[in-house]
């Protein structure tokens, strides 16, 4: 915290002091702009020519600040609050008012690529930590007047800024009002991370599954915005979220847009295959393996009871120790430094795979489908998701291992049912599958072409339900019809 | 306080249901359990079975004293178990030891069998990966019903079990060592799966012989014979009434399939009819049956009508290309030469075997109820008159190419 304090207007002027916290203001601001003027170019004949003390507080306020944002404010809290997100209070002797400026500047990490969400075709602009940085990155991308962007503070302590983003033509405003209330019951004193909030926001907290969307990406929440949903930046973090989530949304990339729709429409199969993969391989290694091996083919079954010869433990077992182990190695190399990460990852998996397999501890069947797995879980492009199914696999695991086949029927069938029941905010979890919306099945598995998808999701009640105008022709169809003219 | 009081009652509803939720799940373990649960690699897999008649007078079994005996017939029966650590990828295997174990027991029934190798082998017998049952001739010759029985009610074995006859010992066929396959079991499956190439062998799956026997006793059933590194599988066995009661030889076991309406493939040769000595291959390459059944009192006519079409693979005589009006009397040739097979085939069965393997009785139930439920209680004698008109017309699509 700095005071500077110096007489303003020679020997008749007034004591004034600035008090900025040091870190959070741009020191060129404050020298060239504020103390400049108000040191030298505010002369004695100034504090003369003034009739009385109010007309030189006004011709301070008004005339002698080079700066863009300056307010007044007569409260101490909220002079002190201000203080400690980087303005500069300016104080007056003799004043009861204390005016504000508008001086911040920190040090900040630049715009890079997110590191969470890469794609190949798409831009490689990602959330910053700071809020307004974030802002103007949605901004730049919808240059509409209905973008509304509405701050409020949240955090006893932290006063955290969050930043509620919307399309107020499009959003429906029970959403709205829903978000909007849930944040404003929140009574925390720390918002650190977006994370929080979503915890505080979520429908049901007992659910492995995400139901508000995280991303780092802009073009991501601006998609989100586009389609209705409500962002919420949060200052300090690169991660926004976006409101309603179904497992539909979260299950999507940005870059299945930029992509020609059949390429989209493939990696878009290939995820939720690999997603599937990544929920019941291990289980159906389990049980197929100790309950019915009549189910595999003849010749793979035996090539799996001799991989298996010699294995001291029981297929469940050899399923767990292996799956533990790819997961310890996940977890190791995400919190190593990533020089590191990588070498780790490949001691651990080809080397004590391979060591694992010699040395007759797990069979080399097993060491395929654990590799396959974790691959699998790869894929998915949300990182939450990817999670909660991961943690699912486990839970399959044990079903299988006591009922068999039998026991991931019922399993997937209490996952399914449990994902049915799901809401957030209002919206469900399932949908376009539950409830059933064929029109938007248009943006489920598959992606269909652009021209194709001319109403926004029926499921999220829009304002405004058209992206296009609906009547319009397909302008392959138009270009052949004037080629015929 | 409100905002407590109601956080807390939620927590107790959560915990409530957490709890009930953990009492089904730990009922679910308990009730199901998991005690059929058995390690892949501590089960024994059954390839094969071969099951004999082990003669009276070789068999030791004491009656036991005080119990009334009711063991008349004693089983040999074999299996075949593939040792899978001599197996290629597993360690330590080696290519020079024996691959499968070829190992037999006697007894009274097939489960009690079954057990005794069970307790020899060390590991539980698996029956789901079971690809054939072959059954001695002596054995079939008693009647394959009690032999049947254990095979139809075991969960484990499925209804793909090819159920062949043996001529001889039918463990000899177990005991052969193929030379591209890694089993004898799975050698002669194979061989069966790919019965549509020449129809002179008949697929026999243990469901669909099951069908038919359960039904009138009756089936035909594929023919094996071992020699020391093959076996020969073709023709079939003609079983009736359960027992085997004769064999059909690979152009009749053909004939009978187009009566059926089983053939999808296989090659008729002729004479070229321009020159001596040219013969003319046809390859069949979808056959239709129509098949029509007429009742008049007691008459039964049968109306089969099959429609042939097929490849020329093979033409040795002196003129390179075919002609149509060579095409022309090929076909009638085909067609007649086919329909002499089918004829002989039937007068055979109605003759010989007396026995409806064909399931004409299936298709008159089907297509005449009324008429199948008068005619029913003496089928077997009436099936003995049926006339049958046979309409065999062949076509030709394509000549080959001659470079």
């Amino acid at each position: 915290m700095v005071f500077r304090e110096w007489r303003i207007g020679g020997e008749q002027g007034f004591d004034a002091a600035l008090i900025f916290v040091e870190g959070m203001v741009d020191k060129t601001v404050i020298n060239e702009e504020i103390l400049r003027p108000l040191m030298f170019e505010v002369e004695e004949t100034k504090v003369d020519k003034a009739t009385s003390n109010e007309e030189f507080y006004h011709f301070i306020l008004k005339s002698a600040l080079s700066v863009a944002d300056i307010k007044e404010v007569e409260e101490y809290d909220t002079s002190v609050f201000h203080l400690m997100a980087g303005m500069v209070v300016f104080l007056i002797d003799g004043f009861s008012k204390a005016i504000l400026i508008e001086a911040k500047g920190w040090e900040h990490r630049g715009i890079t690529e997110p590191e969470t969400e890469t794609i190949i075709r798409g831009p490689r602009d990602g959330f910053s930590e700071t809020l307004r940085v974030n802002t103007a990155l949605i901004r730049r991308r919808i240059r509409d007047p209905n973008l509304k962007i509405e701050t409020i503070q949240i955090g006893r302590r932290t006063k955290t800024d969050i930043a509620l983003l919307y399309m107020a033509d499009i959003a429906e405003p029970k959403i709205l009002d829903d978000v909007k209330g849930r944040l404003n019951d929140i009574d925390t004193d720390s918002i650190l991370e977006s994370g929080y909030l979503e915890q505080f926001i979520e429908d049901t907290w007992l659910s492995p599954f995400p139901q508000v969307q995280a991303t780092e990406r802009p073009d991501e929440v601006a998609a989100g915005l586009l389609e209705g949903r409500v962002g919420i930046l949060t200052d300090n973090t690169p991660f926004a979220l976006l409101v309603p989530a179904t497992l539909n949304s979260l299950m999507q990339s940005s870059e299945d847009y930029y992509q020609r729709w059949l390429i989209g429409s493939f990696t878009r199969l290939i995820r939720f295959f690999a997603n599937f993969l990544a929920l019941v391989l291990p289980s159906l290694y389990i049980a197929l393996t100790s309950f019915h091996p009549e189910m595999i083919p003849t010749r793979l079954a035996l090539s799996i009871a001799a991989s298996r010869e010699g294995v001291p433990f029981p297929a469940f077992m050899e399923a767990f120790i292996m799956e533990g182990a790819i997961e310890l190695l996940r977890e190791a190399g995400v919190r190593l430094p990533s020089p590191i990460g990588q070498t780790v990852g490949i001691v651990g998996g080809l080397i004590i795979g391979e060591a694992a397999v010699s040395a007759n501890i797990v069979g080399s069947i097993m060491v395929i489908t654990v590799a396959l797995t974790a691959i699998s879980s790869f894929a998915v492009p949300t990182y939450d998701v990817a999670i909660a199914f991961r943690l699912l696999r486990f839970f399959l695991m044990i079903m299988a291992t006591f009922l068999g086949l039998y026991g991931i029927i019922l399993g997937l069938m209490i996952i399914l049912s449990h994902m049915a029941t799901l809401k957030s905010f209002g919206v469900s979890y399932l949908s376009p599958w539950s409830p059933f919306a064929p029109s938007d099945l248009k943006d489920s598995l598959i992606r269909s072409p652009i021209m194709a998808m001319r109403k926004r999701p029926s499921f999220m009640s829009t304002k405004d339900p058209d992206r296009m105008d609906v009547n319009r022709r397909d302008p392959e169809e138009k270009r052949n019809g004037e080629a015929d003219k | 306080m409100k905002r407590c009081s109601y956080s807390s009652s939620l927590h107790m509803k959560v915990k409530r249901r957490l709890t009930l939720l953990l009492v089904i799940f730990l009922f679910c373990i308990g009730a199901s359990g998991c005690w059929d649960r058995v390690e892949i690699d501590e089960r024994a897999f059954v390839l094969g079975v071969a099951i004999d008649l082990v003669p009276p007078s070789e068999s030791h079994i004491e009656p036991i004293p005080g119990q009334v005996p009711i063991r008349d017939n004693i089983y040999d029966m074999t299996v075949e178990i593939p040792i899978v650590s001599q197996m290629a990828g597993a360690e330590g295997g080696s290519s020079e030891k024996e691959p499968n174990w070829v190992i037999s027991s006697t007894g009274a029934d097939i489960t009690e069998i079954s057990r005794t190798i069970m307790h020899r082998a060390n590991r539980f017998l698996f029956y789901g990966h079971q690809k054939v049952l072959v059954i001695g001739e002596e054995l079939a010759k008693e009647g394959i019903k009690p032999i049947i029985d254990f095979f139809d009610r075991e969960p484990e074995t499925n209804k793909r079990v090819k159920l062949i006859i043996a001529e001889r010992d039918a463990k000899e066929t177990l005991k052969i060592t193929p030379k591209l396959s890694s089993a004898a079991s799975l050698y002669i499956f194979e061989i069966l799966e790919h019965e549509h190439r020449s129809s002179r062998l008949i697929d026999s799956n243990i469901g669909r012989a099951l069908v038919s026997l359960r039904e009138s006793g009756n089936a035909l059933l594929a023919r094996v014979r071992a020699s020391e590194e093959e076996v020969v599988v073709g023709g079939s066995a003609i079983i009736k009434d359960w027992k085997l009661v004769g064999w059909l030889g690979e152009i009749e076991t053909r004939a009978a399939m187009f009566v059926m309406g089983e053939v999808r493939g296989g090659i008729i040769t002729i004479q070229d009819p321009r020159a001596e000595g040219g013969k003319i291959s046809l390859e069949i390459s979808s056959v239709k049956r129509i098949i029509t059944p007429y009742v008049e009192g007691d008459d039964v006519t049968f109306n089969i009508e099959v429609l042939i079409e097929g490849d020329i693979t093979e033409n040795t005589g002196p003129n390179l290309t075919v002609s149509r009006e060579t095409v022309e009397i090929a076909q009638e040739r085909i067609g007649v030469l086919v329909k002499e097979d089918i004829k002989s085939i039937i007068s055979k069965v109605q003759q010989e075997f007396k026995a409806d393997f064909f399931l004409f009785s299936h298709l008159l139930a089907a297509r005449r109820p009324h008429d199948w439920k008068r005619l029913e209680s003496r089928w077997n004698e009436i099936f003995l008159k049926v006339k049958l008109n046979i309409d065999v017309r062949v076509r030709v699509r394509r000549f080959g190419v001659v470079r």
